[in-house]
């Protein structure tokens, strides 16, 4: 397993669409379509999540096509990359989820060192952690300290992935 | 802490919601009286209340029927089961 | 004199590696794995502490933390149990709760005015005369304490964290290492905790010359070694049982928060000390604390030795004082010889003599034991008149158990005293908690090993869901190991219940007297089982004393609620990481580059002022000037900000705000004002109309999230198709403000702001530097002004944009302090401050927000109809002279009338605008309609003359804004 390492995933847009239509807007983006609630669906380019019986949040890379929806509104996500050894160790510090539970593909939405965030456990990749921009500078400082901490290192920049 | 075993979302700990008290549908055209002990009074003793609780991190919503003596969950209840109609209140000529 | 015995077969100590440290100035020497106790007897030092209340001198007792004799305190750190707490190199400690040093107490004659101090003697002396109380309460403080603390200290964090396990085992004995290994073995994810550095338990130092016990000990311990099933946390504690099996486990690096599916307790008995006089001598200890002594660290408790048998493990002891080489020179049994088993044979056959239906009367030494009287026995009390004295140094008290059941009552199961085996054992055990082990009355190494698989079996049956008719009962033992009435009375006294706060017998039976027959009751008027070992030696005692006397059954008096700390936990660890979050805005950067002082509104930080802290006043002075007079810019990205669509976008609005929302016009905004279903105001803000059926919400910061839960509460309860989005985080947001601001605005926008195109309440939708935007004239401040809603990740660079092409005009930024002088000016409300838990909008002056007729209903309606009549005091102006420059009245000041309190202060600033200090304040109905001057009492108790005015204070007209309307803060 590589080692403990943290980056930030500045590349990606993200978006919440609601209302009838929604998921007609992602699938002629071509944007992957979740069908459970609260699970999400990826492509090289998107994840797309499915969190209400038609209200989806969107997170786009630099290739993607923003969607297209009257009700679609661009989010200020700040998101951090988690992965390697003793992730989960990480984890453990700072959220009250059994990590171990958590298997690629999954969508999660939970409070993590007191901040509200989603993540998703990316299929051949790391655990991406998302939440409002506002709490960017305490959520960086926060894992920052915790990796090295453990043992890992950080990226401060750009799309490491 | 206690932990809330939810649909869709599993179980969380209850550190996650807000509590929102019984679900309660308030009075139409009340008098004064009725009124009253529908914003002031609360039922305390011990039994099933049917009670709402708000999941913070997802903004879900859901509505359980709790044994307050033994803390124990005893239902969970279809939100379009404590649905009502809009109340109305004509102030008295 | 050498204490250090010759290497033992399971010794934890490691004799490659020693260690040096200081008590008391002189120095010891310890191997690596001595406790602090052990290596201090080791190097012959036998007294290791001074009692609480008299000062007695005390040893080693338990060796297992349930009691603290043993208790010191060093530079860096204070009660550190001398039992538990390994060596380590370069300590420095002293002795807690001595006046001078722990050889030379000069609080030792406290003992000898015992007489004067009976129980609760607190609570009956000291306050008559009343003048010297203050005398008495210092020095009963100074007395009373333990260890000292140092405010030198730096605070220490030991980072939690969180775990999970399907099984958790507590308690690595014989039954629990069996449980674990029967558990793993049927595929459960086990965690075992041990508050030793290592797993066995008792079957280490009471078993550990059992050759019938060596093989299973072998193969439990490989096997947990081996098993990927099981983790094991040695040197942790479980410090409560919380529900849901939340189990804390603290241990030397902090605290691992565990989530188990079910929770085995296997947590064992503790040892309970006989009562008679001078049962607290140094050399008087407990059987078991001998066996750790010898077995763990290789220490000789003492040279000859008298044993005080109730149960069949004392005898085991005996033979084990033998086997260390120290002489025994007589078995005390309480009962017949023929009650007892094979180790008791063992004794016999060695030649002991054993003293049968006998007790020791009392323990004779002054600073150390040196002798007992031993005396005949009736099960009751002692014929003294037949005393026989046996010379000795060493007492060792083997008269029964409690169990170790805190977490197991804190679990809600239900424990109950068993008469066979005189004692208390668990009778209902809640949904996912077992009990094994001796605990549950299981004494012979194969009912443990029985009981622990059987605990384990049925653990995992519940797991999976399957029913599970529990044998809890099924390999309990069916003789006593304890005695029921280990209690000497002597008419001199000293025979202690608790060892921690100096309890005698006879102040329990006093605290009885006086009426305090309950066993809380006697708990708390004694302090029976209060003290740092929280009852773990006295409350059996207590217990059975409290029966007597009343002459009720065990299970009729009752226990006392056993709270969660297990063992005292560290503030370092309860603490752990902090964790605050902090809730910055896109212009944070900018905000502190350019000189702001920030404060905390909730989780975020904003701009108080601009400016250095000796400028403070002048700093607000000139932000407020800047506004009024030419421009001014202020960040309030920390606003609420909700889009609500749907069909019944107006419907839902219409319900949870007092006026009516659904009839705004596009492009149009209109106050909104929320009240609760008692008519008290919680929140105001604004509402837009974007298009016929979508709507935009600001809400105060403070209230946003909650003013989206309210809405999104609403839906659902009125089934509502609506959508909501909160957009507080993802839209930063300013506020252009002053005469300069359309002229600046212009230039920068694509909106027509012409008067005639974006009247006053205005809203609108365009570009500004490129960017979408929604502009939105509000009139908070007063001023000509735009509230700019722009994306988050646009805000810094319209923010830098408007700053650039602002400073023709003066552009000046300001912070909160201003703003609030400016709304100040305009007499507008801040809910909150303002407003207070009960305020309804008549107080407030605001009943034009509530229209009655209009609406078939809103969330308080019926309330606010009732109220519309009963105002009982109301928001008015005030000012002060001009040139005032006496005492300022602050806020929540209280308004006095005939020397009753007739209102407060709600808000009070001097505005450059009036020249002089003004303010509202929410005052009795009365005297606020009389219009007469008020009087305000000041902090030094003065009183100051406000007199009333009408509000607004600055431009009534409105004329520097067309209409009047609060915009939110």
């Amino acid at each position: 397993m590589t080692a403990l390492h943290l980056s930030n995933r500045d590349d990606l847009r993200g978006y919440l669409l609601t209302g009838p239509g929604s998921a007609d807007a992602l699938s002629a983006a071509g944007l992957p379509l979740p069908q459970a609630q609260l699970s999400a669906a990826a492509s090289a380019e998107a994840l797309v999540a499915r969190t209400g019986s038609d209200e989806y949040m969107a997170f786009i890379g630099a290739g993607a096509q923003q969607p297209a929806h009257e009700w679609c509104f661009p989010r200020a996500d700040s998101v951090l990359a988690l992965k390697g050894e003793g992730w989960i160790a990480l984890m453990a510090q700072v959220c009250q989820y059994d990590f171990r539970r958590m298997q690629p593909g999954d969508w999660l939405m939970t409070s993590v060192a007191g901040v509200n965030c989603w993540l998703y456990h990316e299929i051949n990749g790391a655990l991406l952690i998302g939440f409002d921009s506002g709490y960017d500078h305490y959520m960086n400082e926060l894992f920052h300290t915790l990796v090295n901490e453990l043992g890992g290192h950080t990226l401060n920049e750009g799309d490491a992935r | 802490m206690k932990l809330l075993d939810c649909p869709v979302i599993g179980k969380r700990p209850i550190s996650e919601f807000d509590y929102l008290g019984e679900v309660r549908v308030p009075p139409s055209q009340a008098d004064e009286l009725v009124w009253a002990d529908y914003v002031f009074n609360r039922k305390g003793a011990p039994g099933v209340l049917r009670e709402r609780w708000y999941h913070r991190p997802t903004g879900r919503w859901f509505v359980f029927d709790r044994d307050t003596l033994t803390d124990e969950i005893v239902a969970v209840v279809d939100a379009a089961d404590v649905r009502y109609e809009e109340p109305r209140y004509e102030i008295p000529a | 004199m050498k204490y250090r015995l010759d290497p033992q077969p399971l010794e934890w100590i490691d004799r490659s590696e020693s260690m040096s440290f200081d008590f008391e100035g002189q120095r010891f020497s310890g191997f690596k794995g001595d406790s602090l106790t052990s290596a201090l007897l080791a190097g012959g030092q036998k007294l290791l502490g001074r009692s609480f209340k008299y000062h007695r001198p005390r040893s080693a007792l338990s060796l297992a933390n349930h009691d603290v004799n043993a208790l010191f305190q060093s530079a860096e750190a204070t009660n550190i149990r001398g039992d538990v707490t390994p060596v380590s190199e370069g300590l420095k400690l002293r002795a807690c709760n001595v006046n001078g040093t722990l050889a030379n107490d000069k609080d030792t004659y406290i003992g000898l005015l015992s007489r004067f101090l009976p129980v609760g003697f607190y609570y009956k002396a000291f306050h008559k005369p009343k003048k010297f109380f203050p005398f008495w309460e210092r020095l009963i403080r100074e007395k009373a304490g333990l260890g000292e603390i140092s405010t030198q200290w730096s605070a220490i964090r030991q980072p939690k964290q969180y775990g999970f396990c399907d099984l958790l085992v507590i308690g690595a004995g014989a039954s629990g290492m069996q449980a674990a290994l029967t558990a793993a073995d049927a595929g459960a994810d086990v965690v075992l905790v041990d508050e030793n550095p290592q797993i066995g338990g008792s079957l280490d130092y009471q078993l550990v010359n059992e050759s019938d016990a060596a093989s299973a000990r072998r193969q439990l311990k490989q096997r947990i070694a081996e098993h990927p099933g099981i983790r094991v946390f040695t040197g942790h504690y479980a410090c409560g049982w919380y529900t849901d099996h939340y189990v804390p486990l603290v241990g030397p690096e902090g605290i691992i928060k565990m989530r188990a599916g079910g929770v085995i307790m296997a947590t064992g008995v503790m040892e309970q000390p006989a009562v008679f006089r001078n049962n607290d001598l140094p050399g008087v200890m407990l059987a078991s604390g001998a066996q750790r002594l010898i077995a763990r660290y290789a220490v000789k408790p003492g040279q000859r030795a008298v044993v005080l048998c109730g149960n069949d493990e004392g005898y085991r002891a005996a033979l084990d004082m033998i086997e260390a080489g120290i002489e025994v020179a007589a078995v005390v049994d309480l009962e017949w010889l023929d009650k007892r088993g094979h180790w008791a044979e063992q004794v016999k056959a060695k030649g002991i003599p054993v003293l049968e239906q006998s007790a020791i009367y009392e323990a004779k030494g002054k600073d150390a034991l040196k002798a007992v009287v031993v005396a005949p026995f009736d099960g009751r009390s002692c014929d003294s008149g037949q005393g026989k004295t046996i010379r000795c140094d060493l007492l060792l008290m083997s008269v029964g158990w409690a169990p170790a059941a805190q977490l197991l009552y804190q679990s809600g199961s239900k424990l109950g005293y068993d008469k066979k085996l005189q004692q208390i054992l668990p009778r209902e055990l809640s949904p996912g908690i077992h009990a094994c082990g001796r605990l549950n009355g299981a004494f012979t190494l194969e009912q443990r090993l029985a009981d622990g698989e059987r605990a384990a079996k049925e653990a995992v049956a519940q797991l999976r869901g399957k029913t599970v008719e529990t044998e809890l009962t099924r390999f309990r033992d069916d003789r006593a190991h304890s005695h029921d009435w280990p209690i000497i009375g002597h008419p001199k006294g000293k025979n202690f219940v608790d060892y921690d706060e100096d309890l005698q017998l006879k102040d329990l039976i006093n605290a009885a007297k006086e009426g305090f027959d309950n066993i809380e009751l006697m708990k708390r008027f004694s302090t029976n089982g209060m003290g740092p070992s929280q009852g773990k030696h006295a409350n059996m005692n207590g217990i059975r004393v409290l029966a007597e006397i009343t002459r009720k059954t065990i299970d009729e008096t009752g226990s006392t609620t056993a709270r969660p700390m297990f063992h005292p936990v560290p503030v370092s660890a309860l603490a752990g990481r902090r964790f605050r979050p902090e809730r910055l805005t896109p212009m944070q950067a900018w905000h502190t580059a350019n000189g702001a002082k920030m404060m905390e509104a909730g989780r975020w930080l904003r701009p108080e002022f601009y400016g250095a802290p000796a400028q403070r006043e002048q700093a607000i002075l000139q932000e407020v000037q800047a506004v009024r007079s030419g421009l001014g810019i202020i960040d309030v990205s920390t606003l609420g900000k909700i889009e609500v669509m749907g069909p019944d976008a107006g419907r839902l609005l219409d319900v949870v705000y007092t006026m009516k929302m659904s009839t705004i016009k596009q492009g149009m905004t209109r106050y909104a004002l929320m009240v609760d279903d008692s008519g008290v105001i919680v929140d105001d803000g604004i509402v837009g109309r974007v298009t016929d059926d979508r709507f935009y919400v600001s809400a105060t910061t403070s209230h946003a999230d909650a003013a989206f839960r309210t809405l999104s509460l609403k839906i659902q309860e009125l089934g509502l198709n609506v959508r909501l989005v909160n957009r507080t985080g993802s839209l930063a947001a300013l506020n252009l403000a002053g005469p300069a601001s359309r002229k600046l605005l212009s230039t920068l926008t694509d909106v027509d702001l012409s008067e005639e195109s974006f009247p006053y309440l205005g809203m609108r939708e365009g570009t500004l530097c490129g960017y979408p935007v929604r502009l939105i004239r509000v009139g908070f401040v007063g001023e000509l002004g735009y509230e700019i809603h722009m994306p988050a990740t646009a805000a810094l660079e319209i923010w830098e944009t408007l700053i650039k092409a602002g400073k023709p005009y003066g552009i000046r930024p300001f912070g909160v302090e201003a703003q609030r002088v400016l709304r100040l000016e305009k007499g507008h409300i801040i809910v909150g401050q303002d407003t207070d838990g009960l305020t309804n909008p008549f107080e407030a002056n605001m009943a034009w927000a509530v229209p009655l007729k209009s609406k078939p209903w809103f969330t308080g309606k019926p309330s606010l109809a009732l109220l519309q009549a009963r105002c009982q005091r109301r928001l008015i102006g005030f000012r002060l002279p001009k040139g005032y420059n006496g005492e300022l009245p602050k806020e929540c000041h209280l308004i006095i009338e005939n020397g009753e309190m007739a209102g407060r202060i709600t808000s009070i600033a001097y505005s450059p605008a009036l020249g002089r200090v003004i303010g509202l304040a929410m005052v009795d109905l009365p005297l606020a309609e009389s219009a007469s001057a008020l009087e305000v009492r000041v902090d030094s108790g003065a009183m100051v003359t406000l007199e009333p005015c009408p509000t607004p204070f600055y431009d009534a007209d409105g004329a520097r804004q067309t209409a009047d309307l609060t915009e939110v803060a």
